[in-house]
């Protein structure tokens, strides 16, 4: 099914009135969106594909958008600032070959993190997005002790001037939501990916890799990728193309 | 064998109330140091993103390895039958609650939210260790109730035995999901090792043992109980076979670490290059933990001086002490490994030695929490009958006079 | 906390004179210093309680009264896990409609929201996370919402009527 969100929501009214007229219809198939109260489904599984061919070195629209969208405002303490995405240098021990790419939390389909959370604060939506459910979260970090790839940070401070997408407060922990907010309003975007594609470099891809026709699960069919970590097994949620 | 008995200390003396000054004086310290820290939050402390674990977890993890150990001496008693461990089983089982006490008051105090411990309580994820851990230590302290209760009542003394057996089992189980707090962690190269948890076992052994010598030393020093050669002899050669032990199980670790290359960046970084965590480990951990109270303890001009083996016992503390900084701040302050084979740098601190110093806050807490378990020990020695009148080796068990004798002729005959 | 239920739950209390009366005649029976004099208005401290948005809120005023709370931690539940985001009992929404128009906030000595909290004493955990501030298309409400309609329809007696103060009705 190739029906996006917007496509969706404009033939509501007749889907609508096709569940009001053929009740028995199933539209499960159609039903690549959903409406405010429904919970999301499996049917969805939403990614990154980040392609470290088009990543510019020295570029930080990405990192900037998310911190901006989500209010991730820095103390000036650098050791205990929380960072959601960061542009890390990547040189090869061995050929000297350097490569820049943004890390972020990989939204594992096993993600340690959950494991470990004593009180399920650290959880993964049906939909694969990883989160932290604040109003549980005692702070104990067990969780970023567990994480392979350092995503996640400690709100070492008082927060003030929270962004209303992303609530946020000392002695919690945080990482990135996939830009959960957007998703929850259908829009088929990251504030990363956004950026990305603004600077021109379209170096950061969201969507649905359950569905095989979106741009991304396309882009992931056609070209090799591969995992941080792939040995952990954990089934990243974010890819990348052209990391040799 | 004599009937043993037991007093409460009298808890009169200037001493007693100076002693109970001063602990009350570190727990105050301690519980400022946490407020202070969840004031302002953790940005006042040495913790970052980096090293996210810090000295509080150092003492936290410290004593509560060392609370399974201590209840070591009552198991030997009671499992294991050993008379002359007998007269110990209560201070011992006293001493497992009170150090398992201060060590999770510290490790909750340094929570992100302590305020909603609550929740740690009401809401679970099984599959987590830590939510195992939390009610392992909570069973630990009702069967360890129950197990005193069993022992001060003369009408259950019957069943001291099927409760210290039960003790001994879910402390065993209970030091294993310590261990495995550390084993089980994939994501970092120190840890992700099974061996953890037997080492922590063991580690428990040593520490328990080391600090109820010390308490017992105290104890009857300073309340002037008679206290025999032979108790404290069976003790300290208890104990430097359990630091043997912990000292061959981190050679074990290290060598497992050592034939696999990809382990070899965090072994360099321990052993070789790692500035102050390779002196902790060699010198603290090794040297000052492991070497210095073996010689103590087995030398013949130092193993029956009362004094010497009091500072060996100290020694095992620090060594643990240093232990638990190596593995775990060392293990952090080593960078996670993101993509084998390459140097990953960002200005998130990826692929560099995390800087960690100790706060002052940091160091209070985890203080306060050894005050903690040290000022619950004195009140309860004080309103409960734990410590035996006496402790003179003829009072616990005959046989300790005969091989004091023994031993005399024996060093007479080499001397 | 009790005198605070009692309150809030007595239906029967028309005017705030008389609440207050109860409330300090509760006080007074309590500490067993029944005075006359400090049965004065003034002596009772009250929230303050300004609605400035509509008269009608997603329940009952009684409903929300005693149970907002629950309404908004089953809310934030279902919001959290399941990414549902149905306005009528989010966080959000009650911050959107009852936030000060002057500070834009819930918070502050008079907040909507702090006020009735200090008053009653209880302690919030919604604002170390969330924002206190309404998103910016407050006031660029729809004319024909059932908020903005329900303003011009005839007010019902409240419980707190003279200290809910409701902009614009006065004139």
């Amino acid at each position: 099914m190739s029906v996006s969100r917007r496509e969706f929501i404009g033939i509501g009214a007749v889907g609508a009135a096709g569940v009001a007229l053929a009740p028995g219809l199933n539209l499960i198939e159609l039903a690549t969106a959903r409406s405010d109260s429904e919970a999301v489904t499996s049917l969805q599984r939403w990614g990154l594909l980040i392609d470290a061919t088009k990543c510019a070195d020295g570029c930080s629209a990405c990192v900037d958008a998310c911190h901006t969208e989500n209010g991730v405002s820095s103390h000036g303490r650098p050791e205990t600032d929380a960072q959601w995405i960061r542009a890390a240098k990547v040189r090869d021990l061995d050929t000297g070959y350097v490569q820049t790419l943004p890390i972020m939390c990989q939204h594992c389909e096993h993600p340690p993190c959950v494991d470990v959370c004593p009180t399920g604060a650290s959880f993964k939506r049906a939909d694969g997005i990883v989160l932290v459910d604040k109003h549980i979260c005692i702070g104990c970090r067990y969780c970023m002790m567990a994480c392979p790839y350092k995503a996640r940070s400690f709100i070492h401070e008082d927060v003030t001037d929270q962004s209303h997408n992303a609530p946020r407060g000392k002695g919690t922990v945080e990482s990135c939501t996939l830009c959960v907010h957007r998703v929850d309003r259908g829009e088929n975007s990251t504030a990363c990916a956004d950026a990305c594609a603004a600077e021109g470099h379209r170096a950061i891809i969201f969507g649905d890799l359950k569905d095989p026709n979106s741009e991304i699960a396309q882009a992931l069919a056609s070209k090799p990728s591969s995992q941080l970590r792939p040995d952990l097994d954990l089934n990243t949620g974010v890819r990348y193309q052209g990391l040799s | 064998m004599k009937r043993i008995h037991y007093s409460t200390i009298d808890g009169q003396s200037t001493g007693f109330y100076l002693l109970f000054g001063i602990l009350a004086a570190v727990v105050a310290m301690g519980l400022g140091a946490a407020y202070f820290m969840e004031h302002h939050g953790h940005h006042v402390t040495g913790m970052d993103n980096q090293v996210i674990w810090g000295t509080p977890h150092v003492f936290a993890v410290f004593l509560i390895v060392a609370a399974s150990g201590a209840l070591n001496v009552a198991s030997i008693a009671s499992v294991f039958g050993r008379s002359m461990y007998k007269p110990l089983a209560r201070l011992s089982a006293l001493l497992a609650m009170a150090l398992l006490i201060g060590g999770l008051i510290v490790l909750v105090l340094d929570l992100g939210r302590p305020d909603r411990l609550i929740v740690a309580m009401t809401y679970y994820n099984f599959k987590s260790i830590f939510a195992w851990n939390i009610i392992l230590y909570v069973g630990f302290l009702v069967i360890v109730a129950i197990y005193l209760w069993m022992m001060f009542e003369n009408r259950m003394n019957r069943f001291t035995k099927p409760a210290g057996l039960t003790a001994f089992i879910w402390r065993l189980i209970l030091t294993t999901g310590t261990g495995s707090i550390f084993g089980f962690l994939v994501a970092r190269e120190a840890y992700d090792a099974a061996i953890m948890a037997p080492m922590f076992i063991i580690m428990s052994f040593a520490y328990g043992l080391a600090i109820f010598i010390l308490v017992v030393m105290a104890a009857y020093g300073w309340t002037g109980r008679p206290l025999g050669d032979g108790v404290l002899r069976r003790l300290k050669n208890l104990l430097g076979v359990f630091v043997s032990a912990v000292l061959y199980f981190v050679l074990v670790y290290h060598l497992t670490n050592l034939y696999a290359t990809e382990h070899h960046g965090i072994e360099r970084f321990i052993l070789l290059d790692g500035g102050r965590y390779t002196t902790t480990f060699w010198l603290g951990q090794i040297v000052i933990g492991g070497l210095i109270p073996l010689a103590l303890f087995y030398s013949p001009a130092t193993g029956k001086s009362r004094s010497m083996i009091a500072l060996g016992s100290l020694l095992v503390i620090i060594g643990g002490l240093a232990q638990m900084f190596v593995t775990i701040i060392g293990g952090q302050a080593y960078p996670i490994d993101l993509i084998p084979g390459k140097e990953v740098t960002s200005s998130f601190f990826d692929g560099t030695v995390a800087q960690y110093a100790p706060s002052l806050p940091e160091v209070l807490l985890g203080l306060g929490g050894v005050g903690i378990a040290l000022i619950a020990t004195l009140l309860a020695v004080k309103v409960l009958p734990f410590l035996p009148d006496s402790l003179a080796d003829k009072t616990v068990d005959p046989h300790l006079e005969r091989e004091a004798a023994a031993t005399e002729t024996a060093d007479s005959a080499t001397a | 906390m009790k005198k605070m239920a009692a309150l809030i739950s007595s239906r029967t209390v028309g005017t705030p004179v008389s609440a207050a009366f109860v409330a300090a005649l509760t006080v007074l029976l309590s500490l067993g210093l029944l005075s006359p004099v400090l049965a004065e208005d003034s002596r009772v401290p009250m929230p303050n309680v300004t609605i400035h948005n509509g008269d009608k809120c997603v329940e009952d005023t009684e409903v929300m009264r005693r149970s907002h709370m629950e309404f908004i931690l089953h809310q934030r539940d279902r919001t959290v896990h399941e990414g549902i985001r149905t306005k009528q009992h989010s966080l959000k929404n009650c911050i959107n409609c009852h936030a000060d128009p002057q500070t834009q906030s819930v918070l502050g000595e008079d907040g909507f929201c702090q006020s009735c909290h200090v008053y009653a004493s209880v302690k919030m955990d919604c604002f170390g996370c969330h924002s206190s501030k309404a998103e910016e298309q407050i006031g660029q409400r729809d004319p024909e919402s059932s908020m903005t309609r329900s303003l011009q329809r005839p007010q019902s007696t409240r419980v707190w009527e003279p200290r809910v103060r409701i902009h614009g009705r006065d004139q």
